[in-house]
Parts: structure tokens; sequence; C-alpha cells
């Protein structure tokens, strides 16, 4: 009970504007105070600055700090050069290569709104002088983004797997399949669109196999990055945490010596950002401390799966309830937040159930992910109707069918587990 | 004057976080060549809560700690004024009490060592209270250089986040 007024308290602050880490932080001191605890005040501290004291969670400032790094490299033309390549063949050209470029992007930078805002900025004024429509534009440039966060390395799955106690290799191997299978239903929803509208490739014909490799050969130290991330992980060369410092180090070198288009003053920009980045959402994290303590302490998880497992009997059926439930919260609230608040509670809910974390890690991940993408509120669509100064409302008519596109997807990962599951099984024993 | 103190905490953050990439590299590289250095990740972890309690505050002094700013931007600027002010006492009174627990709880620390680097625990605890005192001050800048309707939002609505 006790719990249950303190989710509510937390939520009300959030809801009043206070920012969400202050919401949770206050909340649960509040809790602390409350006559009937017994637990010392000082436990509260305590728990805020013990959750900081973990070597899996430098895997997130240290990622943080790996996606403002590449920005500022020279990977992003490289790029971009590769999927106009690949891409701008196709019937609507310079939106495929946009997808494209999302999917390339992913093995790179874990963020769907830095993609998305990317993106705006190098493929929006284009597309919109091509003759797209400025809704579809803005809505495939911001869905777009939900590529990038799903193909390992992800921030959010980071955040998940830390939060949950998953690991978090399998689930950035997991995240592959998805992330592809994102990639293929996007492609082909935009196809149709482009057919109906009669939207025209960039490139009159296919690639040769030559200006294939040409171009592969130009970004071939940014395709590389991924492939030694998963494979230095599924060995155990390194651990995410280590993989993340590695990975600043090969940003650098690849920026500074092979590039040579990284500066001293674009690499302490990369870090001024980052502390901001990790300041944000490093102190949510260390307040949710305290709050994960007591919601653990009064054993809510537990008291919510009895209830979750007498309610379902199927898995299926659990897990798209919970999707829904994830979706609509997911259109209303941040990501960031949501990951923060559930994933302690629903993980030893599914778990109970039967279900792996690692497949749940990936419906969940990518559904909050879109839910920004949506109205009514939602920070990438924000980002981009700003760059893009596009009305909400066309943004939201063009996103449909693009929605729709997604939502195959995620019934498809719901309904069958191996199309997320067999690659880490398979590369890391089930 | 204020600049220095602004331009000094960036660089001691910026410092924090190169040192805790420094940190875990260096932990990595040994145990991969077969000399661990135990003391890595210790003081990785050390700077890393130092490199959060300054990036936290520099986020303050911007106005920028997410937020769902729906109800509030509903509500006439009289209306969040009520709001930004109930948000403003909660928050400087949970910075101000678990800013003295900390520092308690830092003196009670202090004796004890961490495993490898044989460094107190207490420079852990320590950067609590020290993070929510510059937490207040900034709240108190804010408040003063921006007035009540900005002290805890932007004047401007560009700012990018994470996930």
């Amino acid at each position: 009970m006790t719990s249950f007024l303190l989710l509510c308290l937390a939520l009300g602050f959030m809801v009043i504007g206070m920012p969400v880490s202050f919401a949770i932080g206050v909340a649960s001191i509040l809790y602390f105070l409350l006559p009937d605890t017994l637990m010392p005040d000082v436990t509260a501290v305590q728990r805020i600055i013990a959750s900081s004291q973990s070597f899996p969670l430098l895997a997130v400032p240290l990622f943080i700090l790996v996606g403002h790094l590449m920005n500022g490299s020279g990977i992003t033309p490289r790029m971009m050069a590769l999927a106009s390549t690949s891409a701008g063949w196709m019937r609507g050209g310079l939106a495929q290569v946009s997808l494209m470029l999302s999917a390339l992007m992913g093995g790179i930078s874990g963020s769907a709104v830095a993609d998305a805002a990317m993106q705006s900025r190098i493929l929006g004024e284009p597309m919109v002088r091509e003759g797209y429509s400025k809704g579809f534009t803005a809505a495939l440039l911001s869905v777009g983004g939900l590529i990038t966060a799903t193909i390992p390395p992800s921030l959010g799955l980071i955040l998940y797997g830390f939060l949950g106690e998953v690991s978090i290799g399998r689930l950035f191997i997991a995240g592959i399949v998805p992330g592809v299978m994102l990639t293929i239903a996007l492609m082909i929803a935009t196809a149709w669109i482009a057919r109906r509208r009669d939207y025209k490739p960039v490139n009159e014909r296919a690639p040769t196999l030559g200006e294939v490799i040409a171009a592969v050969r130009s970004s071939f130290w940014a395709i590389l990055f991924p492939v030694w991330l998963i494979v230095g992980i599924r060995f155990g060369i390194f651990t995410p945490s280590e993989a993340g410092a590695f990975a600043v180090a090969y940003a650098l070198i690849v920026g500074v010596l092979i590039y040579r288009e990284l500066s001293w003053a674009a690499i302490v920009d990369a870090l001024l950002m980052s502390v901001r980045d990790i300041g944000m959402i490093m102190f949510i994290i260390l307040l949710s401390g305290a709050f994960g303590y007591v919601i653990t302490f009064e054993r809510v998880p537990q008291t919510l799966a009895e209830l979750a497992l007498g309610l379902f009997s199927s898995k299926i059926a659990l897990l798209f309830t919970i999707s829904a439930f994830l979706l609509v919260f997911g259109m209303l609230v941040e990501a960031t937040v949501i990951v923060m608040l559930l994933t302690p509670i629903l993980v030893p809910v599914i778990k109970a159930a039967g279900v792996d974390p690692v497949h749940f890690g990936l419906i969940m991940m990518t559904l909050v992910t879109f839910g920004g993408m949506t109205p009514p509120v939602g920070v990438s669509m924000f980002t981009v109707c700003g760059i893009l100064k596009c009305p909400y409302k066309e943004y939201t008519v063009e996103l449909i069918p693009l929605a729709l596109a997604v939502f195959a997807v995620v019934i498809l990962m719901i309904a069958v587990p191996q199309s997320v599951m067999f690659l880490p099984d398979m590369m890391m024993g089930p | 004057m204020l600049k220095i103190y602004d331009r000094v905490e960036e660089l001691a953050a910026v410092l924090f976080l190169a040192g805790t990439v420094l940190a875990v590299l260096v932990g990595a590289i040994g145990r991969s060549v077969g000399h661990p250095v135990p003391a890595g990740p210790e003081v990785a972890q050390l700077l890393l809560i130092w490199t959060c309690m300054l990036g936290a505050d520099l986020v303050i002094r911007r106005g920028e700690h997410i937020r769902i700013s729906a109800l509030p931007d509903a509500l006439p600027p009289s209306g969040r004024r009520v709001l930004h002010l109930i948000c403003l006492v909660c928050i400087m009174g949970f910075l101000g009490y678990c800013g003295w627990l900390g520092v308690k709880l830092a003196m009670s620390n202090w004796a004890r060592e961490m495993g490898a680097s044989g460094l107190s625990y207490g420079w852990v605890t320590l950067a609590f209270p020290v993070g929510c005192l510059l937490m207040i001050l900034s709240l108190i800048r804010r408040l003063v250089g921006h007035g009540l309707l900005h002290s805890i939002e932007p004047e401007t609505r560009s700012a990018e986040q994470l996930l």
C-alpha cells in the first residue's frame, strides 16, 4: 500500500513538472521520513551513492561519449555515401537512403533522437526539395531512429540490462535481427508509398559491384566498429563497459589519425556535451537507487508477478497486454523515464511468467522508443518537426503507414520469440 | 567571477569524465595482457560519481533536466509559477536534507578503505553532498537570474534528449 502511494507521489511530482530525477528522489526520501519506516533516513543517501558504484553502469556514460565523438569524427558523411550508393536506385530513393543510413548508423550510435536530428539536418531539406511531402519526410526521418536504437550498440538496451540485471551482451546480439526486420518493414512501407505518389529514385540504375565496394572501402573503419564490438563481447575479450572505453579510444583514433577530421576543439565539445547528457541520465539512475530499494523492500515486483500470473494463463497474452500498456504509456512519457521506472518492476514479472528477459527487453525498448515518435508527447517528433518546421498534424497522418510497419514487426517479435532469440541463443548458448 | 566558477566546474567535469575513460581503459588493457590493475575499475567508479554530480549541476544551471511539461505548459504563467514554486521548495528541501545526511555519511565512511586502491571510500560519498551544495547554489542563481518562471526550465526548447 505504502509503495503504491510512493509510486503515485512520484508520478504526481512528475505531472506538475518537477524534473523526473527529483520527482523520484523526493518521493523516496518522503518514504524514509514516514514515521512507520524503520530504516534510518541515511539509508536513502547510502542507496543513492551505492547505485553509482557499479562497473556495468560505466557502459552508459562511455557509450554516450562514443556517440558524441563519432558525430565529429567524419564517419557520418562516409556512411551517407555508402547509403546512397546502395539504396539510391530504389523507388523513393532518398527515403530508402535515409532508412539505410539509419541502419548503418545503428552500428555506431545508440540513440534514436540523435539519429533523427542528424538525418533531419542532412536529408530533410533535400527530400522536401525533391517533392516529398513535409509530413512524410518528418515521419520517416523520425521513425528511422528506431532502427538506430535497436541495432547494437543501443543506449536503451544498456540501461534496461543494467536495471533489470540482464546480460548486455545478449541484449546487443538480440537487437540485430529486430533491427534488420524493422529496416526491411519500413523499406517495404516506403516503397508502397513511393509507388502511389511516384517518388523517384536518385540514381538511374542499381550500383555495380565495384561502386559498392568502393563505398564500403571508404567507410570501412566505421562499419568495422559494430563487428568488433559484438565479437569482443561474445568471446569475452571485454565486458560491455570495457567495450565502451575501447570504443572511445577507437573513435579518437579513427577521427584523429585515420580520417583526420576530429579537431581538439571538437573533442572538448564532445566531452562537454557528454558530461551534460551523463549528468541528466545518470542523476535519474542515482536517485532511482533509493526508489528501487524501497520498491524491492516492499516486494512490489513479487506482488505484481503473483497478480499477473493469476490473471493471465498464457505468456503471449501477458506479453500483448504489457506491450499495449507500454505503447500507451510510451506515447505519453519519455522513454528514459519509463525504462528507469518500469524495468525493475516488469522484469521480475515476466521472468516469473517464463518469458526470457532478453526477448522482453527488445519488445519493451522498441515500443517505448517508438512512443517518442508519436503524438501527443514525443521527443523525436518534437525534434524533427522543429528542425523541418512541420506541423504535428501532417506528421501524424503520414506516420500511420510507418507505424503499421513497426507494429507488424513487434507482433512478429511477440508471437515468434525465436525471431529475436535465435541469434543470441546460437552465438552465446541458451 | 561567476564565469570563472562556471568554467572551472565544466573543466573539472570534463577531466573527471576523461579520467573515467582512462581508468576503465587501463583496467581493461591490464586485464587482457595478464597484468590486472584492480584499482582501475575502482578509480573509474569514483570519478564516475563526481562526473555525474557535476554534470547534473551543469544541467540544472541550464534548466534542462528531463521533465514532463505538459501540465505546466497548459497553464497560464501565474499557475505555472505556483507549480514551479512547489517543485523548487521540494527540490531545495531534498538537496539540503540529503546533502546534510551525505556529509554525515562521508565522515563516518572516512576510515573505510576501498579494496585495491587504498583510497578512502569517503571520497566517493563526498561527491554527493558536494553535488547537492553546488545544485542549491545553481538553483538560487537560476532563480535570481531567470526568475521563477524559468527556474527549472530553459528559455528555449531546443535541447535534444537521449534515447
